[in-house]
């Protein structure tokens, strides 16, 4: 089972912290920092396996892989395949990138909601539910159409924003 | 979405904040402010989500927030689907499972997960599988069932539906009454859409856990479906994963597979064997591309563990031996980290080692990998393939890499090793010499556990003590000597320093001398073994009495009670005036019992927290065949001995090492006296806890109606793992009681429950009807298995005579008439005069008093006696065949003294001795 997915910068920042079991907001903060600070320390060229993040249980592995300026983390128990898992990883990586043309950083903060319901649709209950690229995005975008866009608020884009931060 | 303005402003803001306390003070300013907006009458849909959505946000960078739940509620029951879906996302990430709105919440997820808009019950069920409480499991499982077994319903929903179902067999096993449905969900594997079938297949796997039996057929669907994707290459196009079909759900179902014992039709046996052939062919040659590489190899790996599993072809095996050589010298790290792994498995059930053994330097080598990961994997394959021929070589390579080892790994490092050296010891010298290096070496990085063990060793091996005895002589007279092997050395020398007495340098005095020369700077616990180890050498060395009389008379002032307290017990002791007691006292240990080593206990918790069982565990072959033999062996009753034998729970833990002479630690002292206090408490009261452990807790609630009564066990488990195959059954120590107590587990309840999760609790009601007098309580028996050893627990259960005990209310005239007439008869009379310290110093004992005697079914007859203190009571024991028995009761207590008279007289003489016992034991665990 998958027990958590985290997403965070080199410096720890969380941009995303998913927890598939109940755990209370200081824990899953201590998690990620020790977490962050096992990973972070790794060279690229080491594996992508690691074990002993101490509050997650002994039988937990992390799982991950560091893009650009994020990590994708996935913590997972025994009865998970690790290569299985870091193929999801990536798989959850070209979803997001379809989603968002060239995913950045700054695409996870704003859009920090946006990334939950994609998340959705490729693990549910900490377990892979779709590792279609097309099934995902459907699901995603149709998703999306029942929303009105939003008529008596000027809107405001990431564009616009990208510019002053 | 349509991006929120202000929520994009409040996000920028906080990234502009130049300090933790800046981005603090905008934080605490917005909460003020959606607090406030929230209090508000009138606040509107789109600004309610936009504050929930702020909530949400401060919540990912950790800040606490506890309010704004009821607004998200409302963002739930909104008809708008973008409302809908934050307030679904804040509920799943801000709420608590106990929280009181709960309701208001299952009320909108029924509403949901029928509504006509896919998205909506996409939505519902997703919230479902965030937070499953009990009720949503109770009330919603029957409708989520349906839309997964429904023809209208999508794919899309039936995949959501799978998954969230698995999450509530795994929440609340009992509550979703998987047997009913479980066989209509495996067709669903031979599904044409990979998604459906991939989450299903999920499903299944947790299924064929809990319910071997109605799951079987799932094996032959999921082989057949394998073959669909991997011989005949039927799959939608956009499953492939760079070149590689749907791994994941290859993955699913070569691990799905690994639960089922492998398939007796020759048919399904040959077809298995020949897409274990295909995967294992496709990766003879590696692929360029990384990614393809990474989801063929996972296929693979999975292939391999199931073919392993299964043990189907030994000559395969072999083929996968030498793959996985060529992987563990791979130049990619994942696949070396992997091939080490997979090759422990491999070792944990091939055959012959030969194969894997000619890569053991390669082995060994990558013990000094840079990658700590790659580090772990390989002391998990040398410890799963070491056997005797290649201990030796194992055993000093993992000493020699114990001092450069990671500290987290050193105490997994440390165990491995005493695991192995007491397993292939083949020479006493070999043993005791690796074992004292370990302590020295690694003795900050274990428990208890394994100078504990070095010592039960020692003492069950004749053979071993004299060597063992000299070994410890040196190591306390060696420069240095480790906390851990002062202890190992003190209590040898202690047992058996006259073996060696004799020798040169080995004199008693020499014995002392090295002895005090470490104890000085010990810990305290150290120094405590050492001090016990003086007492003991007054006993096996009279001639240096006086000396070791001086080292005791020096700590019986020590600062630290524990050492005082022993310096004076055994200064007082050894200076008595009859010689009888000291040899009594330290007389030589008797060797341990066998049982189970805690450090394998101990090694085994470490892999027990995974929410699919495991298939395998590192070690070698006897422990996996074991394990399976176990899961083999839980249906059938009849299976001929236990593989490994059931331990008492009251005996098991911890190991007990005496610390003092007594032969039991204070904490075993502590726990023998806490279940006795448990048990006196049920003899008056009628509900409490009988067993408080640390895996488990069993509770119990009684009702009498005399003669018949009815008693619910209730079993909790503790631990964080989960407990298997639980039975819970009661038995008459006392061959005769059978027909005089008549215990049956009641009618029209349910099945115990296949597991039990952490803090579940599993319950058994017992009718109980007594037909005759009896003596002996009956026996409760509680038998499972927690991370695949298998425990029982015997408890004297808390029914005896005087349960059946009924108040009745005489005069106080007739009272003493019936009093004297029952002494004169002297039919049955039972007195004891028993300590009650407590009187003095606690002004509310009388009343208790009272309580206790009301509480174990007697009348209190009010002015009786003249002595207002002093209790009387009647009582009448009630039999469904061998008829009624009065009973009186008379309790004097005396403050002054201490003191209480109980007396006991009754119309039946078991009657009047039961009773005495009961109070008895009732007054002792104050």
């Amino acid at each position: 089972m998958i027990k958590s997915v985290l997403i965070f910068n080199q410096l720890g920042k969380p941009r995303l912290i998913k927890f598939y079991e109940q755990i209370g907001t200081t824990l899953q903060q201590e998690i990620l920092r020790e977490i962050h600070a096992l990973v972070a320390k790794r060279p690229d060229t080491q594996c992508n396996f690691l074990e002993g993040c101490r509050s997650m249980g002994t039988d937990s592995r992390i799982i991950y892989r560091h893009y650009a300026t994020l990590y994708f983390v996935f913590v997972v128990d025994s009865s998970e395949s690790e290569l299985g898992i870091l193929d999801l990883i990536q798989v959850f990586v070209e979803a997001l990138d379809r989603m968002f043309e060239n995913v950045c950083e700054l695409d996870l903060i704003f859009h920090f909601d946006e990334i939950h319901y994609i998340l959705m649709e490729v693990v549910e209950a900490g377990m892979v539910i779709e590792t279609n690229l097309t099934e995902i995005s459907r699901a995603v975008n149709e998703g999306k159409q029942l929303i009105k866009p939003a008529t008596d608020h000027s809107r405001l884009g990431i564009g616009a924003l990208r510019g002053f931060v | 979405m349509a991006p929120m303005k202000g929520l994009t402003v409040f996000i920028a803001d906080l990234r502009k904040c130049r300090s933790h306390e800046d981005e603090e003070k905008r934080v605490n300013k917005e909460l003020a402010n959606i607090r406030t907006k929230f209090k508000e009458p009138g606040l509107n849909g789109y600004n309610r989500k936009k504050y929930v959505c702020k909530l949400v946000y401060m919540a990912l960078l950790g800040y606490e927030v506890s309010f704004g739940h009821r607004e998200a509620v409302d963002l739930v029951n909104s008809a708008k689907y973008s409302e809908k879906q934050i307030g679904y996302l804040a509920i799943s990430l801000l709420m608590e499972e106990d929280a009181d709105y709960g309701r208001m919440v299952v009320a909108a997820m029924s509403r949901d997960i029928h509504d006509t808009n896919e998205f909506n019950v996409s939505l519902a069920l997703n919230a479902v599988s965030n937070i499953c409480t009990r009720e949503i499991a109770e009330v919603l499982t029957q409708d989520i069932v349906a839309q997964l077994l429904s023809p209208a319903a999508s794919m899309f929903i039936k995949k959501k539906a799978s998954l969230c179902l698995l999450r509530l067999l795994r929440r609340y096993p009992e509550a979703v009454n998987a047997q009913q449905w479980a066989a209509r969900v495996i067709p669903y594997l031979g599904h044409r859409d990979i998604g459906v079938t991939l989450s299903v297949a999920s499903l299944v796997t947790a299924l064929a856990q809990q319910f071997p039996e109605d799951t079987r057929k799932a094996a032959s669907f999921a082989v057949r479906r394998l073959k669909s994707l991997v011989i005949d290459n039927e799959y939608a196009a956009e499953y492939i994963y760079y070149k590689v079909p749907a791994p994941w759900l290859q993955i699913k179902l070569l691990r799905l597979l690994q639960y089922f014992p492998a398939p007796e039709s020759p048919e399904l046996r040959s077809l298995l064997l020949s897409i274990l052939r295909h995967i294992i062919d496709v990766s003879q040659d590696t692929p360029r591309e990384l990614q393809q590489m990474n989801a063929q190899y996972s296929i693979l790996f999975e292939a391999i563990n199931l073919g392993i599993q299964l043990d189907i072809d030994q000559g395969l095996m072999q083929e996968c031996a030498v793959l996985l050589g060529r992987f563990i010298t791979s130049r990619e790290i994942n696949v070396r980290y992997l091939g080490l792994e997979t090759m422990a498995h491999l070792a944990a059930y091939i055959d012959s080692l030969d194969t894997i053994k000619t890569y053991q330097g390669v082995i060994i080598q990558s013990l000094r990998d840079r990658d700590v990961s790659v580090r772990r994997r390989a002391l998990d394959l040398l410890y799963s393939m070491c056997d005797v021929g290649s201990a030796k070589t194992i055993v000093s390579e993992l000493l020699r890499h114990m001092v450069v080892a990671d500290f987290t790994l050193r105490e997994e490092m440390a165990l491995k090793v005493a695991i192995l050296t007491e397993k292939y010891a083949t020479e006493y010298s070999w043993y005791v010499d690796v074992m004292m290096r370990l302590v020295s070496l690694a003795g900050d990085h274990m428990g208890d556990e394994v100078w504990h063990r070095i010592v039960q060793v020692i003492l069950g091996n004749e053979e071993l003590q004299l060597y063992a005895c000299k070994i410890a002589l040196q190591t306390l007279k060696a420069p240095v000597c480790h906390e851990s092997a002062l202890k190992v050395s003190a209590y040898v020398l202690g047992e058996f320093g006259h073996l060696i007495a004799n020798a040169p340098d080995c004199a008693p005095v020499d014995q002392l001398k090295a002895l005090q020369s470490k104890m000085a700077a010990g810990s305290q616990s150290a120094r405590a073994v050492a001090l016990t180890t003086v007492g003991k050498f007054i006993n096996l060395f009279p001639e240096i009495k006086t000396l070791c009389l001086r080292v005791l008379d020096r700590y019986r002032g020590a600062l630290d009670a524990e050492l005082q307290q022993r310096a004076c017990e055994y200064y007082a002791l050894a200076t008595l005036e009859s010689e009888d007691l000291m040899p009594t006292v330290f007389e030589e240990m008797p060797p341990f019992p066998e049982r189970r080593s805690a450090l394998m206990s101990r090694l085994l918790k470490r892999e027990a927290d995974t929410e699919d069982q495991r298939t395998w565990v590192f070690g070698g072959r006897e422990i996996n065949r074991e394990r399976k033999l176990q899961k083999a062996g839980k249906t059938a009753e009849d299976s001929e001995e236990p593989p490994s034998a059931p331990q008492v729970l009251e005996a098991l833990e911890p190991v007990g090492l005496p610390v003092a002479d007594g032969g039991q630690t204070p904490e075993e002292l502590a726990r023998v006296a806490k279940s006795k206090r448990h048990y006196a408490r049920l003899l008056w009261e009628n509900d409490g806890i009988l067993y408080d452990g640390d895996e488990i807790q069993v509770g119990l609630v009684a009702q009498y109606k005399p003669p018949a009564g009815r008693v619910g066990v209730f079993l909790g488990n503790k631990s964080t793992a989960p407990i298997y195959d639980i039975s819970i059954t009661v038995t008459s120590v006392d061959e005769s009681n059978e027909t005089q107590l008549v215990v049956q587990p009641a009618a029209g309840q349910g099945p115990l429950p296949d597991s039990l999760m952490q803090l579940g609790q599993a319950r058994v009601f017992f009718d109980v009807k007594c037909t005759d007098v009896f003596a002996t309580a009956p026996t409760l028996r509680i038998a499972y298995t927690m991370a695949g050893a298998p425990t029982v627990s015997e408890l004297q259960m808390p029914v005896t005579i005087a349960h059946f005990i009924d108040p009745v209310t005489i005069t106080v005239a007739d009272f003493f008439s019936r009093w004297k007439q029952l002494g004169d008869a002297a039919i049955g009379e039972a007195q004891n005069v028993l300590k009650t310290p407590f009187l003095s110093t606690d002004s509310g004992a009388i009343q208790w008093l009272r309580n206790v005697v009301g509480g174990a079914g007697f009348a209190l007859i009010q002015g009786a006696d003249a002595e207002p203190d002093n209790i009387v009571g009647v009582g009448i024991a009630t039999t469904e065949n061998a008829g009624r028995f009065g009973c009186l009761i008379r309790v004097e207590p005396k403050p002054a003294h201490g003191l209480t008279r109980v007396t006991i007289r009754a119309t039946n003489p078991t009657v009047a001795k039961v009773v005495a016992t009961n109070i008895n034991m009732i007054f002792e665990s104050r």
